[in-house]
């Protein structure tokens, strides 16, 4: 049972052509009373990356597990081509990562067998293959000099960094990254958007990005959503988002600082 | 829905069937021994020493504090050669394996069950979980097996040693001073192989327990990091509690 069940997985994973759509419908998620995604209807295509923009604590990151399949909606349901994703069949069938917020780094391993992890465990490719494509991703996420460091020894840049890069070990067909360019430099930033660009235009993996940078969502995305309090407020092009009139989607793109604002009144005084 | 949850009896078979889930789930990847035997040496080493020590200091002090009792009753009798047979069968029977599983839920069980939660709550199970790997075949399974193996030997090394606390103790505490002839050949005419295989026996289902339980209180933490302490607690003192409770049914059974 076990062995098969492995061979149609790794055969999955190698076959690497799936068109891969997610839809989202009417998926409500509550802790307890509080609740944190409110009925939130997407259609993700293709080969589209999908940026998720939102207010710290807007529930970004929940409705991300829900894709992921982590997370049991409490109402409504996530398809991944028809399947629900809490199924973990739905993952056999269709190979997808995740970048987590975190990291979620395995502690106890250093930086290279995180990233030989997946292959290794999927018996993908020989070990002196598995060695060269992790140098190869190392090298091109600016980690080569921490191949052998273990996870608690590096920055948290570096950690996301190597996050993502164990996400692309992964050859998947659906990525899913949450705030991958928080915690890094501009131009570290920029590099990552390139790359998650150039997996997408290289694999035609669908990509659902969580993130908070403009310049990432402006720069790469093909359609982005902006969550406010756990609802959908808008889901438009890149372009035509900036002109949504909605007031909140337009506080939420165009900040203002202002620095006389009576909430800081009491501040000021003590 | 609520009354359900918080109610101690619906609670407890939730629990049972977590465990027997997971014993389930685990099984059907017991061809890891084969597969990935690197990760089951692994376990076994890590299991081995670190209990290994303390087992056979604590077993001898068993057999030590067993012969002193028996002697200082024995001797008013006049009786003094049963030293051997008491303190060979009570170590043998009872006090090896109980005391082999109560190190193995502290030493190792506790381990276990830190290094799972903090697993669980740093969502690295998560991340197995994506990756299309199941923990219950790169965590859980190398671990029973790691039990399965080491436990035997754990045991009647255990067993052993307690026998020889009981000797040396016999031989040279003042009003004991039992020969060493006398102590084996009495324990070698009332201990039947049976005995010490009930005592293996016994050891075997507790250490399977044990990391069973371990496994499953890691598996299970929600919340924060300060929760991995509490499942820690909650681990050891579950393994004991089914420890002494299953001991009591697994002896009347091998009446
Ligand atoms: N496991 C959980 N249990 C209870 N509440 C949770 C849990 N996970 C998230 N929440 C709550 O859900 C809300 C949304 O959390 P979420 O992590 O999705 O925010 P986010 O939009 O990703 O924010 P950020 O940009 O800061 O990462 C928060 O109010 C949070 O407290
Ligand atoms: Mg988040």
């Amino acid at each position: 049972m076990g062995e098969s069940k492995q061979a149609r997985l790794r055969r999955n994973i190698l076959h690497r052509d799936t068109d891969v759509r997610i839809d989202i419908e009417s998926v409500s998620v509550s802790f307890g009373e509080q609740s944190v995604v409110r009925d939130i209807n997407i259609a993700i295509e293709p080969g589209e990356i999908f940026v998720i923009m939102g207010a710290s604590g807007a529930g970004k990151s929940v409705l991300l597990k829900c894709i992921a399949g982590l997370l049991k909606p409490n109402l409504g349901i996530v398809k991944i081509n028809g399947m629900d994703a809490s199924e973990r069949e739905t993952h056999h069938e269709i190979n997808s990562t995740l970048v987590f917020q975190a990291g979620a780094l395995f502690n106890s391993l250093t930086v290279f067998d995180n990233l030989a992890f997946f292959p290794r465990e999927h018996k993908l490719y020989k070990e002196s293959e598995i060695k060269e494509k992790v140098l190869e991703t190392l090298r091109i996420l600016s980690l080569d000099h921490a191949a052998y460091k273990i996870p608690a020894e590096l920055s948290g840049g570096m950690r996301k960094r190597v996050a993502i890069a164990r996400a692309l070990m992964c050859e998947a067909d659906m990525i899913m990254y949450d705030e991958p360019t928080s915690e890094l430099d501009p131009i570290m930033a920029s590099t990552i958007s390139e790359i998650i660009a150039n997996v997408r235009n290289q694999f035609g993996l669908t990509s659902v990005v969580v993130s908070h940078d403009r310049d990432l969502a402006y720069g790469i995305a093909d359609r982005v959503a902006i969550i406010h309090k756990g609802e959908l407020l808008a889901v438009d092009s890149p372009e035509n988002i900036q002109k949504d009139p909605n007031p909140l989607v337009q506080d939420f793109l165009n900040p203002t600082i202002n620095i006389d604002d009576p909430r800081f009144k009491k501040l000021e005084t003590t | 829905m609520n009354l359900l949850l918080n109610n101690p009896i619906a609670n407890f078979f939730d629990k049972v069937g977590q465990h027997l889930l997971l014993l389930w789930n685990s099984l059907g990847y017991a061809h890891v021994i084969f597969t990935q035997p690197p990760r089951v040496i692994e376990q076994c080493y890590i299991m081995g020493y670190r209990s290994l020590p303390i087992i056979s200091i604590l077993s001898f002090f068993i057999g030590a504090v067993l012969a002193l009792q028996a002697g200082f009753v024995l001797s008013q009798l006049s009786v003094l050669e049963y030293i051997g047979s008491f303190v060979g069968l009570s170590s043998a029977r009872e006090l090896a394996p109980v005391m082999v599983a109560f190190l193995l839920a502290g030493r190792v069980g506790s381990a276990i069950t830190a290094e799972l939660a903090s697993m669980k709550v740093y969502s690295e199970i998560d991340a197995l979980h994506i990756m299309n790997v199941s923990p219950e075949k790169i965590l859980v399974m190398p671990r029973l097996w790691a039990a399965i193996v080491l436990m035997p030997f754990l045991s009647i090394i255990a067993i052993l040693v307690c026998w020889l606390g009981g000797a040396i103790i016999a031989e040279f505490i003042g009003f004991i001073q039992l020969s060493p002839q006398i102590y084996w050949r009495n324990l070698q005419d009332f201990i039947v192989w049976k005995d010490v295989a009930d005592g293996m026996v016994k050891a075997w289902v507790f250490g399977f327990a044990v990391v069973l339980i371990a496994c499953n209180q890691g598996l299970t933490t929600t919340g924060g990091p300060r929760e991995i302490g509490n499942s820690v607690t909650k681990s050891v003192v579950n393994s004991m509690i089914f420890i002494l409770f299953t001991n009591f049914f697994i002896t009347r059974a091998q009446m």
